[in-house]
């Protein structure tokens, strides 16, 4: 057996060229049938794990996907905002348990501003009903606080009680930088793997006053701040029910509302709803890099046949010598169990590589974190399809070489 | 293999509660006395502009006599939450599109469904039985409601 390996390996390396051509046709396949997998399922994961244990989210009418998009993974702009009014009225309905207001539209260097109330940090969840975890510092003090996530932190090098400045727009090279505006930072989050950890969360008030006009008062007391700048209007808000029961009585309730037009979503039925569009594009690259492992191993098989042809002699000369029929098999077959085995491992460190490189610029433009955890089972699983399929083609070439009388490649031809 | 710990599991419960499990339709869940308000609610037009809903807060009442019966109901399926595979805690409603265009279904056309280990849903749109113990417990909060929740145990297609 060892011999086999021995001379496949020798053999292999004798043809260096089409060989390392081979092993990257097969790694360039691995790759992109990893990759595919990969966005799938962190992009689902990342997505359900952003909310948890809220029952609605109310914003101004819209398509259920649109407005959970914009709320609650800060993809997209909304598409209006709710009068301070109206989520007043909603608020104060007793079958209303919580709420947690968001205003959207501002940005800190590229990061999405949230403008809110402690409210979110006691009822805001994600993963498996888990609350928000302060790394650093709490809640905002006042009115000009911001509590960062976790990347945020990261990337800026932010710590508790440094000064920020906060842009009107989401642009970062916005001309009109609130300038009068600063911002000190009480509080910087856990990580969550969720698109809290790409925001700044700023109070409601402190969004007011960075849309007036002229220098905000600083120094006025907490009561005069909350007066003076109270919000008049809001993206969207979570809202959290006293029994699941009168969900659809609340949902029918805000969304014929004659305040004005309101859409109330349930969280899972939009998610659901998300991923079955998602489930169509997943299915079309699915069959592209299904295809593209055939065309791998298709490339492979024919190297392998147009190598046999080449190889006549050295393959009648190991005949000559008293190796077996089935030894020449297991040659070739112990070739493309090379070959793909190698080409696995180069697609692999090729997946891991281009994560490390691209995962930063990805999760800042679309908010989807990828990992570089290890192989998930169905990872693993489709390697060894890859593989499997790989020793049902070398078949082919082996059998070809099994048939190959001894004398074809000694005897001298005579044309 | 799945399917058949499925069926394993199922026999467990069964054995386990040495009870049989009755297939129920979602007018066994409405008591006697509701029935004809049934009519009324579902006549009724959605002007309410004053937030508020008479008649659906009327109806709702639950049979207590079901309480802790091993039942199995078709229904379709609002996810309340889940992660990206699985569901793990559900509201069971007897027709599709609860949640838009039609008045809301009363409390007691409503089965709040948590599973201990998550079931997998396919589509919104297709019905499903779920089976389990059926309770009628008080919800722990200060409107003190008696409402159907289940403790679920499987999840199935639904075949005419």
């Amino acid at each position: 057996m060892n011999s086999v390996m021995y001379l496949a390996w020798r053999s292999l390396s004798s043809r260096r060229s089409s060989t390392v051509l081979t092993i990257l046709t097969i790694a360039i396949s691995v790759l992109l049938l990893l990759g595919v997998e990969r966005m799938r399922t962190q992009a689902k994961q990342s997505f359900a794990n952003t909310i948890s244990g809220t029952d609605l989210i109310v914003g101004a009418r819209a398509g259920q996907i649109n407005l959970l998009l914009y709320a609650v993974f800060r993809l997209g702009n909304p598409t209006q905002n709710i009068s301070w009014q109206s989520y007043q009225k909603i608020a104060a309905d007793p079958k209303v348990a919580w709420t947690v207001p968001i205003s959207l539209g501002d940005s800190h260097r590229g990061f999405r501003v949230l403008g809110t109330n402690t409210d979110y940090f006691k009822y805001y969840r994600h993963g498996s009903k888990q609350l928000l975890a302060f790394s650093q510092g709490g809640e905002f003090e006042n009115m000009f606080g911001a509590v960062v996530g976790a990347q945020v932190a990261k990337k800026l090098g932010y710590s508790v009680g440094q000064k920020i400045i906060i842009a009107h727009g989401i642009s970062d090279q916005s001309f009109n930088r609130h300038k009068n505006s600063p911002f000190k930072i009480t509080g910087i989050l856990a990580a969550t793997g969720t698109s809290v950890d790409h925001t700044v969360h700023v109070t409601l008030e402190a969004i007011e006053a960075i849309h007036r006009s002229g220098k905000p008062a600083v120094n006025m007391s907490k009561q005069a701040q909350k007066e003076k700048y109270r919000p008049s209007q809001i993206t969207a808000f979570l809202l959290g029910a006293h029994s699941k029961m009168k969900i659809f009585v609340l949902q029918r309730q805000i969304s014929t509302t004659k305040i004005e037009p309101l859409s109330a979503i349930l969280p899972g039925v939009a998610l659901q709803e998300l991923w079955s569009i998602m489930s169509i594009a997943e299915q079309a690259l699915f069959v592209v890099t299904v295809f593209v492992v055939i065309a791998g191993m298709l490339g492979m098989l024919s190297t392998l046949l147009i190598s046999l042809q080449s190889r006549r002699r050295e393959i009648a000369i190991l005949r000559a010598l008293g190796a077996r029929a089935t030894y020449i098999v297991a040659l070739i077959l112990t070739e493309t169990v090379f070959l793909t085995g190698i080409g696995i491992i180069v697609g692999a460190a090729l997946l891991y590589l281009l994560i490390g490189v691209f995962a930063p610029m990805v999760r800042s433009q679309y908010g989807l974190s990828l990992e570089l955890s290890m192989f998930s089972s169905s990872e693993l699983y489709m390697l060894l399809y890859v593989q499997l399929i790989a020793i049902v083609v070398g078949v082919i070439p082996a059998i070809s070489v099994y048939r190959q009388s001894l004398t074809d490649g000694i005897t001298v031809r005579a044309y | 293999m799945k399917k058949f710990i499925l069926v394993l599991s199922c026999l467990w419960a069964v054995s386990v509660n040495a009870q049989q499990v009755t297939e129920l339709s979602w007018e066994d869940l409405i008591p006697e006395t509701e029935r004809q308000l049934l009519d009324l609610w579902e006549r009724q037009l959605p002007t309410d502009e004053n937030f508020s809903n008479p008649i659906a807060s009327e109806l709702g009442k639950v049979r207590s006599n079901l309480d802790g019966k091993d039942i199995k109901i078709a229904g379709f399926v609002i996810p309340l939450e889940g992660d990206e595979e699985q569901v793990f805690e559900m509201l069971l409603v007897p027709y599709f599109g609860a949640c838009f265009h039609v008045p809301p279904p009363p409390a007691n056309q409503i089965i709040h469904v948590t599973f201990k280990t998550g079931v997998k849903i396919k589509d919104l749109w297709d019905v499903v039985y779920v089976s389990g113990k059926l309770q009628t417990k008080t919800s722990i909060n200060e409107f003190a409601e008696v409402a159907y929740s289940m403790q679920g145990l499987s999840i199935e297609e639904y075949e005419e």
